[in-house]
């Protein structure tokens, strides 16, 4: 059981690329991080930087008060009381699968009857139990990643780390094995770290999310947060689909788009920006001169339909308004199809106008 | 929980701050390679170019060009060279279309029994090339050949007819491209394997039949390997000695490599005459290396598509059994008569006495095992084969481990180090050896320490694309599981590394202690009374005409390299043989 704290931490790869740049991070104790980042972001880096793989250039690693990560000292990974799943699963193929589950115990003192009991009871979590002899040749992508799994936990460790765990599966294996390590961490509450570029997978499995970019932290918060109130451009469009609106604050609660539109939002809390983000699935469709009423507590926008997919569930609509450089993105309700060249009205909720900045 | 982990041994206990900075080894580690490598490939080829710029008999006489206007002047010493590009030539072009028919029939065909043809091209790879010359003169010497014998009896010709003559240049071409078009076939075979069938499969739903399938579209993408396997095949022809030295010298020419012995045994000290000599063929052979590297090296062409799915066979139809048969023939010529040939004759108390009980005798054997110089020769051949296979295993199995984990700065220019000596001949390497360490300080002429030196040189760069190869199949992250799980780095050497790594360590071994077995052209430079090989003994028996006791330890050199491919295929599997590069 652990809390992590990372402070400052900075790692340089060759001369000048600032992998991870100094980036604070706090992970309470039991809880389910992910870091969340296009490839390149610095997300897998931080995560070798606390398993120890790697030693920073400037800043700390503290766990549970201790530091085992600064710049003149690193204390290496066997001594850390870790697990890792890894994106190749680095099952041994040279082991059974009891013997790659088992490995871990007998740097703890647990050997014999007690190890073999607690490989077959981690077995029988992950649903393997009956194939203990195999060897991981003789296995799925989906079962060798469930003895990666089994390994990790066995040993019963202080943090687990999991490097885009699940990149090497297929679709549906990996929308099964997202709620598996979810259900893993219920039952088991380690806190952990979970290294991803699916935002889908951020979502389910963590508590809160960690969005990267370019070595530096976006924004932290629970996915809720994340999604609806994100912070900057990057993370609204890295998070889902979005439209994205330059302009700038003309009166408090009154963003004015560059090309003229005005948008009445909430209390912006004294926050600054430069664009605000509106998910497509936050604007109602309705027909031409629909009486939406309460024009003063929701944003309407006149426009003209210039794209529509109808996708079964919903409809993927692109509408030309007024004032606004670029179509907005709208998802709307299939069972009222608009066709090309409709003219749409649209409202949109003081709540949907999120102020984000550019960087 | 809590109460569980703060029991683990392995945890972060106390305050104490872990000293993890580690003695940087790099230094250590690379001096030790630089001073391998000055006394391997460096310094000899520096005592190589020195002595070519002095005339031997008098150092003090400085600087001159006089060994290279000897050596390119006098028509005797110019002539070889002549001789030698005509045979790298043709042998290159009869390998080239010999070794890559057969790796189309094998890998695109549904030719019948393709390992039996797989099988016995790397049987007649493996081997010796001298032994093979000179069963080649039992069979088709101009007399007493068998071939020639067997045709006179069956058409009732006269004594002085004959077919076949080995003492020719045409048999020098023969008998070398028996042993090079291997060379080939595994060039030109991996290169086949990388082509996706669906190219091919795409050209037949276009309209294509086999043939034209395999002129417009496989062999245009196929043509990288074609052009290194015929580099390969002209480049063995050149470095030779073997044959040349059984075949070619009683036929009154000499080659580059019988010429440059020749310097070097005579009785005035014409070293720096050598030296000159050996020139034109180190350029000429790196040259050819390196402009092998290039053609392979242009990936997105050689390696089209990797493999793609189910691979279709090509339907032979009626030309299936007589291209089989084709194929067979140099098969038969490589491996099948000359062995046949040198087991019978080793066997035989008079080489003209024939296939009948009263000619057969141990004699050859006996006396073969009661020889001093023969048993000196067998205990230091397998001596040297065992020291050279650990030598070089070791080093490349280091260097690789380093150069793939980037243990050290600089890790990088590990392969080139450890391959530096690729495409050094082995009797230009001799010559450097032999002028590098028979002056002091470093005395190593008339020890075994010298051509263990060669050998290692030689084949190090094998083992090394063995080692690499094996290892950089093992992905990191499974010593890092290992390191996280609790392991520390010996540990993880020890319960992952080791395990995962034998094979290609064993391989490696294997596929140098192999070749030192039957090393010729470095070995007959550098042997003295005390340090004779079998290869050696064979070619000095050779000019004894000794050829009964030939026969014998041919058969018994035979014997050990069958020892360590069966060894080979029963600890690493069937694959060993192609695992390097």
């Amino acid at each position: 059981m652990a809390v992590l704290d990372l402070k400052g931490l900075l790692k340089i790869f060759g001369t000048d690329v600032r992998a991870v740049d100094e980036i604070d991070l706090h992970i309470e104790h039991g809880e389910l991080i992910s870091l969340l980042g296009p490839s390149g972001c610095g997300k897998t880096t931080t995560l070798r930087l606390v398993a120890g793989f790697i030693d920073p250039n400037a800043g700390e690693i503290v766990m549970d008060g201790e530091v085992v990560s600064n710049a003149s000292s690193v204390i290496p990974p066997e001594r850390r009381n870790m697990s890792m799943i890894f994106q190749s699963y680095a099952i041994w193929p040279h082991k059974t699968v009891s013997q790659n589950v088992g490995y871990g115990l007998k740097f703890r003192g647990i050997t014999g009857a007690e190890a073999d009991k607690r490989v077959k009871s981690l077995l029988s979590v992950v649903q393997m139990d009956h194939l203990g002899a195999r060897y991981p040749s003789e296995l799925s992508g989906g079962q060798q990643q469930r003895v990666a799994l089994a390994r990790a936990l066995v040993v019963e460790p202080a943090v687990l780390l999991l490097d885009e765990p699940l990149s090497n599966l297929d679709a549906n294996l990996r929308e099964e094995m997202r709620f598996e390590i979810r259900r893993l961490h219920d039952e088991f509450n380690i806190t952990s770290i979970y290294v991803t570029h699916d935002q889908a997978e951020a979502m389910v499995t963590s508590d809160r999310i960690c969005v990267m970019n370019s070595g530096k932290i976006e924004q932290v918060g629970k996915p809720s947060d994340i999604y609806d109130i994100p912070a900057t451009k990057f993370v609204a469009e890295f998070v889902g689909v979005t439209n994205s609106i330059p302009g700038k604050m003309s009166a408090p609660g009154l963003f004015e788009a560059s090309d003229g539109a005005k948008f009445m939002m909430n209390s912006d809390g004294g926050k600054t920006g430069e664009l605000v983000s509106i998910r497509p699935h936050r604007i109602q469709v309705h027909s031409e001169n629909a009486d939406v009423g309460g024009a003063d507590s929701q944003n309407v926008l006149d426009g003209e339909v210039t794209r529509g997919y109808y996708f079964g569930s919903t409809v993927d609509y692109l509408v030309k308004v007024p004032g606004l450089e670029e179509p907005l993105r709208v998802i709307g309700d299939p069972h009222q199809f608009f066709g090309l060249g409709s003219k749409v009205r649209l409202t949109i909720e003081k709540a949907a106008v999120i102020l984000v900045s550019d960087s | 929980m809590t109460q569980d982990a703060q029991q683990l041994p392995g945890m972060i206990s106390g305050g104490e701050p872990s000293a993890t900075r580690k003695f940087d080894y790099t230094i250590i580690v690379w001096v030790v390679l630089f001073i391998l490598l000055v006394i391997l490939v460096a310094n000899p080829i520096f005592q190589l170019f020195k002595e070519s710029f002095f005339v031997s008999e008098d150092e003090a006489g400085g600087f001159t060009f006089q060994n290279y206007i000897d050596a390119f002047e006098t028509d005797e010493y110019y002539k070889p060279m002549y001789i030698t590009m005509m045979l790298a030539i043709s042998v290159g072009s009869i390998s080239l279309v010999v070794g890559a028919v057969m790796a189309w029939v094998v890998s695109r065909t549904d030719i019948p029994f393709p390992n039996l043809i797989r099988n016995g091209i790397l049987a007649s790879f493996v081997t010796p090339p001298f032994l093979g010359a000179i069963a080649w003169i039992f069979l088709a010497g101009q007399n007493e050949g068998w071939l020639n014998k067997w045709i006179r009896g069956l058409f009732g010709l006269s004594e002085e007819f004959y077919l076949f003559d080995i003492f020719t240049m045409k048999g020098v071409i023969f008998a070398m491209s028996l042993y090079t078009f291997p060379l080939v076939f595994i060039v030109v075979l991996a290169g086949l394997n990388n082509i996706s069938s669906d190219v091919e499969d795409a050209a037949n739903v276009a309209g294509g039949g086999t043939f034209h399938t395999m002129f417009s579209i496989t062999l245009p993408l196929v043509a990288p390997s074609l052009f290194a396997g015929f580099i390969l095949a002209a480049l063995e022809a050149m470095i030779l000695f073997g044959i040349p030295a059984v075949l070619s010298i009683p036929a009154g020419q000499h080659t580059m490599t019988t010429q440059l012995r020749a310097f070097m045994v005579s009785e005035d000290d014409l070293l720096g005459l050598a030296s000159a000599y050996a020139m034109p063929m180190l350029v000429l052979a790196i040259g050819m290396v390196w402009t092998r590297g290039i053609v392979l090296g242009r990936r997105g062409y050689a390696t089209v598509g990797g493999k793609g799915g189910q691979r279709r066979p090509q339907k032979l139809g009626v030309w299936r059994i007589p291209i089989f048969i084709l194929c067979m023939i140099p098969l038969v010529c490589a491996i099948v008569l000359p062995g046949f040939a040198l087991l019978t004759t080793s066997f035989m108390r008079n080489l003209g006495g024939g296939l009948v009980w009263a000619n057969f005798t141990l004699w050859n054997y006996h006396f073969i095992l009661t020889n001093d110089a023969v048993r000196v020769s067998i205990y230091n051949t397998i001596l040297l084969a065992i020291m050279a296979a650990t030598g070089a295993t070791i080093v490349a199995a280091v260097s690789a481990f380093i150069a793939q984990r980037k243990l050290i700065k600089g890790h990088q220019y590990m392969g080139f180090m450890a391959t530096a000596p690729i495409g050094i001949p082995g009797i230009v390497l001799a010559v450097g050896l032999f002028a590098a360490y028979t002056k002091q300080p470093f005395v190593l002429y008339g020890t075994l320490w010298i051509m263990f030196l060669a050998y290692l040189t030689k084949y190090l760069p094998l083992a090394y694309q063995t080692a690499n190869a094996g290892l950089s199949s093992i992905h990191p992250e499974l010593e890092e599981s290992c390191r996280i799980m609790g392991a520390n780095r010996l540990q993880v050497f020890k319960d992952v590394t080791v395990p995962l790594f034998k094979t290609a360590v064993i391989a490696s071994w294997i596929l140098v202690f192999m070749p030192s077995l039957r090393e010729l052209s470095a070995s007959v430079l550098l042997w003295t009374t005390n340090t004779k090989v079998i290869s050696v003994v064979v070619v000095a028996f050779y000019e004894e005409s000794l050829l009964g006791p030939i026969s014998a330890l041919g058969v018994l050199l035979l014997l050990i390299t069958l020892v360590a491919i069966v060894a080979g295929f029963r600890l690493v599997g069937r694959d060993f043989m192609s695992s390097s590069g």
